[in-house]
């Protein structure tokens, strides 16, 4: 019997563990109510994931130092239930169920990555309130997954998230206008990470075949924890073009930088993915990535977006950038629409809550986010439905510093 | 309830994936290219249902049975080398296929989506399942209904001349050759077999998850695979299933812990691997359980002439 005593404490760890997660009471008669979010919140993207619940908590914490949310006439407080996806589509599957069903969440923000929201946005109710389609009836408020038209794939989907097509449209045009004399372009992506290999193929290419002003001399990709890049910034060495787009994330990008720096590759102008715009580039090379080019929704411009950036950061060490404040602006947005639904925040009335919030968020049409005025695109939106316009902005490393290298007129005087 | 659902179909089809490397492995092999069967079952029965407008079941089984074919061919060349240098000529396999979806564009519109593989894009909108109103109990309901029929061939396998001619070529495959047995034969029939299950896998897979891209079918992938029927023990099919509850349920169960959860994982997976260094079901657990179940006759004691 002494050789099975392993065997039965597997068995009792695999047991316990999978009986582990239980529902706790709550909702209106505890005086709370839930909302979720999914994010890596381990592996590569955690930097990421962590940012945006540091950020969802500190909108939570605000809300709740204020008094809570009335709900029903009475005032209640916001819990978080955050749950970690490690960037997995099939970690993401079992943890959108695990929100809808055992967490019983009203809603939830995220997740980080595209590759999970494909899967799980997919799960989702497809068409709206019929009871044929078994899809997964929960509302996602998304912060962070980028890929071009992921709300489209359920009515259950919102997103703030950047309009990477028109940033880079933006850019090429700006480019085109303000440095003609830059004509001859290169650009490296990730080619196993959704949102790079989505922003090449998707925005930028588009962008430099419709001004037809820029020559692609070379495009190399790389996988996005690959931390070896020789072979491909050689290539880039030989195109030797002006600009150079660099769709890669941190993960990638330092590495590559730091071969191009040994290779002596000096294009006049370096311009980054939007998730470039935070401070993890900051904290691992940001020798290298002096006067990267980043586009981005978020730069600490006025004074409350300072504030923000500040107290996430002293808080819980969480950064704010492009992806991480709009969990920000999600939750106290949602926390109007709370407040005008008449929800009745209980056990059994969940589903019903859930699609009352949800056909209030579809009708928000503009609302203000940390930076300027953020405009929701209606579901009949004939382009990006569910997803949101907001104001870009070029940030550009500056002595290890981002600083904002060009922004709307409008939000110069902020 | 709904939770446990989708964990018990994870495991469902992560299992079918372990039968596939256990097939393997009671031949005496490894492979680190199950994956691409997975890849290959999956691709076909969503572009089944989503495209060509078949029923579920056909669809698995026509995933199953490309993936059972192809494992067929590249049987062959593959299992002229053994050990270290199969597992690296299968992992290639598996990278051949992953990159073969990468770059495989074959997309149709119906009814304003693009629907079909769309190289790095992914393949979305496979919805079979959710469109026709099955739950997710009634889902994991087609998952045990497959993993059942492929554990009671496992079982019946097991029991059988083939079965038998599969641990022999295991054991020593040049006395299995003395003794008569088709040695190429038997390693080739066992690999078609495992990629039809792996397949078989991949189908139910993407009908589940409505979505596959290249990524999901990679090295992290093939390591689980080929984690299950190590950790669960090679002892009987049984260990493979128990691999893949412990691994999975190791997953959901340590999500609490979250940026610590990798370590911890690692630490119990490493603390298993101590206690039960050939598995858990290895084959003296295997044995044991026989004795139990049959205990033998006392025998008469033997009378001195």
């Amino acid at each position: 019997m002494k050789r099975l005593t392993g065997f039965k404490v597997i068995a009792l760890v695999a047991v316990a563990l999978l009986l582990g997660p239980v529902a706790a009471p709550a909702f209106q008669g505890e005086g709370t109510l839930r909302i979720g979010g999914m994010w890596a919140l381990s592996g590569g993207a955690a930097f990421f994931g962590k940012a945006a619940l540091g950020l969802a908590t500190l909108a939570a914490d605000e809300i709740n130092e204020a008094g809570g949310v009335t709900v029903a006439g009475k005032r209640v407080k916001i819990t978080m239930h955050p749950q970690d996806d490690a960037c997995n589509a099939e970690q993401g599957l079992a943890a959108v169920r695990r929100l809808a069903t055992v967490d019983k969440v009203l809603f939830s923000l995220g997740p980080t990555c595209s590759s999970v929201a494909e899967p799980v946005f997919g799960t989702l109710q497809k068409k709206l309130g019929d009871s044929g389609d078994t899809g997964l009836q929960l509302l996602f408020f998304t912060d962070t997954a980028t890929k071009f038209g992921l709300a489209k794939l359920s009515p259950w989907v919102f997103r703030n998230t950047p309009d990477e097509p028109a940033m880079y449209d933006f850019i090429v045009k700006y480019l085109k206008e303000t440095k003609p004399e830059l004509k001859t372009v290169m650009v490296s992506y990730e080619s196993d990470f959704a949102h790079s290999a989505a922003t090449w193929k998707g925005a930028l290419e588009p962008a430099l075949k419709k001004y037809g002003h820029h020559e692609i001399k070379e495009v190399v990709d790389w996988r996005w924890l690959d931390t070896e890049m020789g072979a491909q910034i050689t290539k880039l060495r030989r195109a030797n073009a002006d600009v150079y787009f660099a769709l890669a994330h941190t993960t990638s990008m330092c590495p590559s930088l730091k071969e191009m720096k040994s290779q002596r590759v000096r294009p006049k102008m370096i311009i980054g993915i939007t998730s470039l715009a935070g401070t993890e580039v900051l904290i691992n090379c940001p020798d290298l990535a002096e006067g990267v080019i980043s586009p981005t929704n978020f730069a600490p411009i006025n004074p409350k977006a300072k504030q923000i950036a500040d107290k996430s950061w002293e808080k819980y060490k969480a950064d704010s950038n492009i992806h991480s404040v709009p969990a920000y602006e999600n939750v106290h947005l949602i926390k109007g629409l709370i407040e005008k639904a008449q929800l009745k925040n209980t056990e059994e009335s969940l589903l019903e809550d859930r699609r009352k919030v949800r056909d209030l968020l579809a009708k928000v049409g503009t609302f203000q986010g940390v930076i300027g005025k953020i405009t929701l695109h209606p579901e009949d939106h004939p382009v990006k439905p569910r997803d949101v316009d907001k104001d870009m902005l070029l940030v550009q490393v500056k002595n290890a510093k981002w600083s904002v290298f060009w922004a709307p007129p409008h939000l110069k005087g902020n | 309830m709904d939770y446990y659902v989708a964990i018990a179909s994870i495991i469902g089809i992560h299992a079918l994936l372990g039968l596939s490397v256990y097939v393997v492995a009671i031949s005496g092999q490894m492979s680190f290219g199950q994956q691409g069967f997975f890849a290959i079952g999956a691709y076909l029965a969503g572009m089944s249902t989503a495209m060509w407008g078949l029923g579920l079941v056909p669809a698995l089984v026509l995933g199953a049975l490309v993936a059972g074919a192809m494992g067929f061919v590249v049987g062959f060349p593959a299992l002229r080398v053994r050990g270290l240098y199969l597992a690296i000529a299968t992992f290639g396999f598996g990278e051949i296929v992953r990159l073969a979806f990468l770059n495989v564009r074959y997309t149709e519109n119906i009814g304003g989506r693009v629907v079909g593989p769309n190289g790095a894009e992914g393949f979305r909108h496979v919805r079979y399942v959710y469109d026709r109103g099955f739950t997710g109990l009634h889902y994991l309901a087609v998952i045990l209904v497959v993993l059942v029929v492929v554990v009671i061939l496992f079982f019946l396998l097991e029991r059988s001349k083939v079965g038998a001619k599969l641990r022999a070529v295991e054991e020593d495959e040049t006395a299995a050759a003395m003794i008569g047995i088709n040695v190429t034969r038997v390693k080739v029939v066992a690999f078609a077999a495992a990629a039809a299950v792996a397949g078989l896998g991949g189908g139910l897979f993407i009908h589940y998850s409505t979505y596959i891209d290249h990524d999901m079918v990679a090295l992290p992938l093939a390591i689980a695979s080929v984690t299950y029927p190590l950790l669960g023990g090679l002892g009987s099919f049984v260990g493979t299933l128990l691999g893949a509850i412990v691994l999975v349920g190791l997953t959901e169960g340590l999500r609490g812990l979250q940026g610590m959860r990798e370590f911890v994982y690692g630490g119990l997976i490493i603390l298993m691997m101590i206690f039960r260094p050939r598995g858990i079901v290895d084959e003296a657990l295997v044995l044991r359980v026989k004795s139990w179940l049959s205990p033998r006759a006392p025998r008469e004691p033997v009378q001195a002439p």
